[in-house]
């Protein structure tokens, strides 16, 4: 039956990757066929996979003028279609990978302290960590990393059963906002990390080159690290972490250094892999874009003054009003007379209005803006994001 | 995979294999480090063998050896810096049941072969001399022309050997100094003499028995007139050209100056002057070395009137003399000296081996708080040391033991805690560093102990005082000890205490 589900799986996942060919949306389908080769688990098939991706960047980086080669959709549509025989699919979910109960930090020195939080992680999870700075975000993540000693608390690694230190720190894989400097070839650094993981000879190498088409890192990977940018030092950084397979992987602020496509790009790929059947992982990530990470999280929490003030999944169902963000040039009180005072609360935080309503839901909000002509330049429904308690 | 500069391709390819497959071997860089220094000794080896084309001039070693090591130091620093970045046990990765061991064996052969390299001038000067110098040709050559000075200068030459009559006694009178003169006093305490000639009458000088064994090694003649009194004679000196252990290592054996007497001199035969003087000349250009001195030869300022100044100087023999003594000393430096080679090579190698697996297994931090820490203890032993008093070496050798117990028990105690403390990781790096000295340290406090027991016992045994085998004992002990807990104990420790939590 699950050989059935699975192999149901990949040719959906196929179909759904010959739409993207369709309509044009080359970058996407090369992403997703190069994760559905490495989750098919065939050597001969990710080679492919390489070479056909190799070709589309070859494509994007020449000028606008030049044509794919004649067979570039034919081998795509080959190789979807070989991937579509394989019978693995996406990663086993749910896999229950740590436990928190009641953990809490206090520094030595320094009066900050973190208040004791539970939570859980298992595979293919998400879990985005969201506050103010400074407000024990790094804190709780290196506690979870085991970089940090709890002063109370319990953090159980079911996966792991009675592990040290050493195990732990392999089992989780901790990418900190600043990221140390590598020496030497950037290549060289990958081929060393996915070799001390245990993936030697031919797979090595495969893994190294699957790693680099997959971030599209190829062509900087005979550089060293002065000679990228903070943004591909991030990616170089998680092309290394993920060789190593870790089960759970700990980003703190990886989208500061990236730009605004890289952003979306990254994190749709991690959550994406975590999924996978190659290396099914627990992601928790810590980021200021509050947008970008309630996108993809299946979980969010907010930490104010070390203090969890909110979980999303435990705030289902108790929210009692909706709330929309906008940006217009109308005045305040054209805004006001529009709804009435009684009906809504309006606040200015000297960018963005924010409506905030019991009585009326978030598409009335809006709906009832546009209809009344307010030219309105940015415009978000808020009433399940963490922006609501900044 | 980088292209190294001046690696031939087979070595490139062997990096490359051992990137994706022993990325521990890789990370220590033996194969390239075993590359260049071969090939820089070998460079070295032809450069020195041309420059050490005169074995009888003045050895330069010392400066070629600085000019090595000054290189080594550099290689040494671009192995720790550019080479050294990559680190399975720091990265978390995947390590084998005695990938401690391979680590420590890889930097020592590293390390080993950089140090290596600092003896090959050393080398090279000592294979030249033996080169151009055989071990009997030399002592051929040192007899040679010591007949031949003396058949040359026979009538300069003395030939009456000096007596010297001794009367042997049970023991000798012991020499008091007092306000009144010289005394001389029996064992027992009773006073035999108090004269201002010490001398016996008739030029019978008495020995005890030890003196009579040393007379009788050296005397070139004795004749014994009774049970208690010998005559020593003692030949004039024939010897001009000579040099320490010249014949060690040789069939042939320097002539002394009774043999020469009565090889040449007894039955004296007028020589071909001409033939002689040719083959004196042959061999002053052979040997001829000037002085290192500024002020020039000694034989050849002074104004000594004695036949051997005279002889000396006549035929250049302090030039000559300097020539024999450096290629006797280049000859057979290694011969003599190899033990000490070997242990400066040993040590030298485990220190810097030590320091870093240190390195490599600890925060920068913490090593270089334990490199404080271990300068600061020897200022505060040495401070104790000074203030207090009684027995130095025991006090010395005592702190060090008990620095190493509480070493040792800070380094043990990783074992029970959960936090990474900087106080545990200088312990543990201190217990690993002093481990191979401590049983040389211990059996250097236990003979320092039975000496001063010694000197407070006169009547002691004194068989333990095989000193040389204790301390042999004592640096393979410590050797294997620490191969036989680097793996099971400091490859644990590291691994608890690098991963724990901070704080």
């Amino acid at each position: 039956m699950q050989h059935i589900l699975q192999s149901t799986l990949m040719i959906k996942s196929a179909a759904e990757i010959s739409g993207y060919l369709k309509h044009g949306d080359y970058a996407v389908a090369v992403r997703r066929t190069l994760d559905l080769c490495l989750d098919s688990g065939i050597d001969a098939l990710i080679e492919r996979a390489i070479k056909w991706s190799r070709t589309y960047h070859e494509f994007e980086k020449a000028s606008a003028q030049k044509k794919f080669p004649i067979n570039f959709i034919e081998e795509a549509e080959s190789i979807l279609q070989e991937v579509s025989k394989t019978d693995t699919g996406r990663g086993q979910q749910n896999l229950n990978l740590i436990s928190a109960d009641k953990i809490s930090k206090k520094y030595r020195n320094g009066s900050f302290s973190l208040k004791p939080i539970d939570l859980e992680i298992s595979t293919g999870h998400v879990l985005g960590v969201v506050g103010e700075n400074g407000n024990g975000k790094t804190t709780l993540l290196r506690c979870l990393a085991g970089q940090l000693g709890l002063n109370n608390g319990v953090i159980k690694y079911h996966l792991l059963g009675k592990p040290d230190a050493y195990a732990i720190k392999n089992h989780i894989a901790f990418i900190p906002q600043r990221i140390p400097k590598w020496y030497g070839m950037l290549k060289d650094n990958l081929h060393f990390s996915a070799a001390i993981a245990g993936i030697n000879g031919d797979k090595n190498n495969l893994m190294v080159n699957f790693m680099l088409e997959r971030l599209n890192l190829s062509s900087f990977a005979h550089l060293t690290w002065d000679q990228i940018s903070s943004g591909y030092r991030t990616r170089f950084e998680i092309a290394r972490i993920l060789l190593q397979k870790p089960r759970l992987l700990i980003l703190d602020e990886p989208l500061a250094n990236l730009d605004i496509n890289a952003q979306q790009t990254i994190l749709t790929d991690l959550i994406f892999m975590a999924k996978g059947a190659h290396n099914p992982m627990g992601i928790i990530l810590s980021s200021q874009q509050l947008h970008e990470v309630e996108k993809v999280a299946d979980e969010v929490i907010f930490i104010k003054h070390g203090k969890c003030l909110y979980k999303s999944n435990d705030s289902e169902g108790k929210i009692t009003s909706n709330a929309v963000e906008f940006e217009t040039k109308a005045q305040r009180e054209s805004i006001i007379s529009l709804f009435g005072e009684e009906n809504i609360e309006l606040q200015f935080n000297g960018g963005f209005y924010t409506i905030v309503s019991s009585a009326l839901s978030s598409q009335q909000i809006i709906a009832k803006m546009i209809g009344a002509g307010i030219e309105l330049t940015y415009l978000r429904d808020i009433t399940y994001s963490t922006k609501r308690l900044f | 995979m980088s292209k190294r500069p001046m690696l031939p391709s087979l070595l490139q390819k062997i990096d490359d294999k051992l990137l994706r497959n022993k990325p521990g071997v890789w990370a220590a860089r033996t194969h390239l480090v075993l590359y260049f220094t071969m090939a820089f000794a070998l460079i070295l080896s032809a450069l020195c063998y041309f420059v050490f084309f005169d074995a009888k001039q003045y050895s330069h070693v010392g400066a070629w050896n600085t000019f090595v090591v000054m290189i080594a130091m550099v290689g040494f620093v671009f192995w720790m810096i550019f080479l050294l970045r990559f680190n399975v046990f720091k990265r978390f990765g995947h390590w084998s049941a005695a990938d401690g061991l391979r680590d420590f064996g890889l930097y020592f052969i590293s390390i080993g072969a950089m140090v290596a390299v600092c003896f090959v001038p050393s080398a090279v000067e000592t294979l030249r001399a033996n080169q151009q110098f055989g071990n009997e040709e030399i002592v051929n050559d040192i007899n040679e022309l010591n007949i031949n000075a003396c058949r040359l200068e026979y009538n300069m030459l003395p030939l009456v050997w000096e007596p010297d009559t001794c009367r042997v006694v049970d023991t000798l009178p012991v020499v008091v100094y007092s306000d009144s003169g010289v005394q001389y006093e029996s064992v027992d305490g009773e006073e035999t003499t108090d004269v201002a000639m010490p001398m016996p009458v008739n030029k019978i000088n008495t020995i005890d028995t030890a003196g009579l064994r040393n007379k009788l090694n050296n005397a070139d003649s004795v004749i014994k007139l009774n049970d208690s009194t010998y005559v020593f004679y003692e030949c004039p000196t024939y010897m001009f050209v000579g040099a320490y252990n010249s014949d060690k290592y040789s069939k042939v054996k320097v002539m002394n100056s009774a043999d020469i007497y009565n090889s040449v001199l007894k039955n004296y035969q007028k020589p071909d002057r001409a033939a002689l003087l040719k083959r004196m000349l042959e061999l002053r250009n052979k040997y001829g070395v000037d002085d290192r001195n500024y002020y020039g030869n000694y034989y050849d300022n002074n104004q000594e009137t004695s036949y051997e100044a005279r002889i000396k100087q006549k035929y250049d023999f302090g030039r000559i003399s300097n020539g024999v003594n450096n290629v006797v000393q280049k000859k057979y430096e290694w011969t003599e000296n190899w033990p000490i080679y070997l242990r400066i090579f040993y040590y030298a190698t485990l220190l810097i081996t030590l320091l870093v697996f240190i390195f490599r297994h600890t925060k920068a931090k913490t090593f270089f708080l334990s490199v404080l820490t271990a300068v600061l203890l020897t200022i505060l032993t040495g401070l104790i040391m000074v203030l207090s008093y009684g027995q130095k070496d025991i006090s010395l050798l005592s702190f060090i033991i008990v620095y190493y117990a509480v070493f040792l028990i800070l380094a043990v105690s990783v074992f029970k805690t959960n936090v990474r403390t900087a106080v545990q990781g200088i312990g543990l790096n201190l217990f690993l560093f002093m481990t191979p000295f401590i049983p040389l340290v211990i059996v250097s406090l236990y003979l320092e102990i039975q000496q001063r027991n010694l000197f407070n016992n006169p009547e002691m045994d004194r068989s333990y005082y095989d000193s040389h085998l204790y301390y042999l004992t004592a640096e393979i002990a410590g050797s294997v000890i620490l191969f036989i807990l680097l793996q099971p104990l400091f490859k644990k420790l590291y691994r608890k205490w690098f991963a724990a939590p901070e704080e």
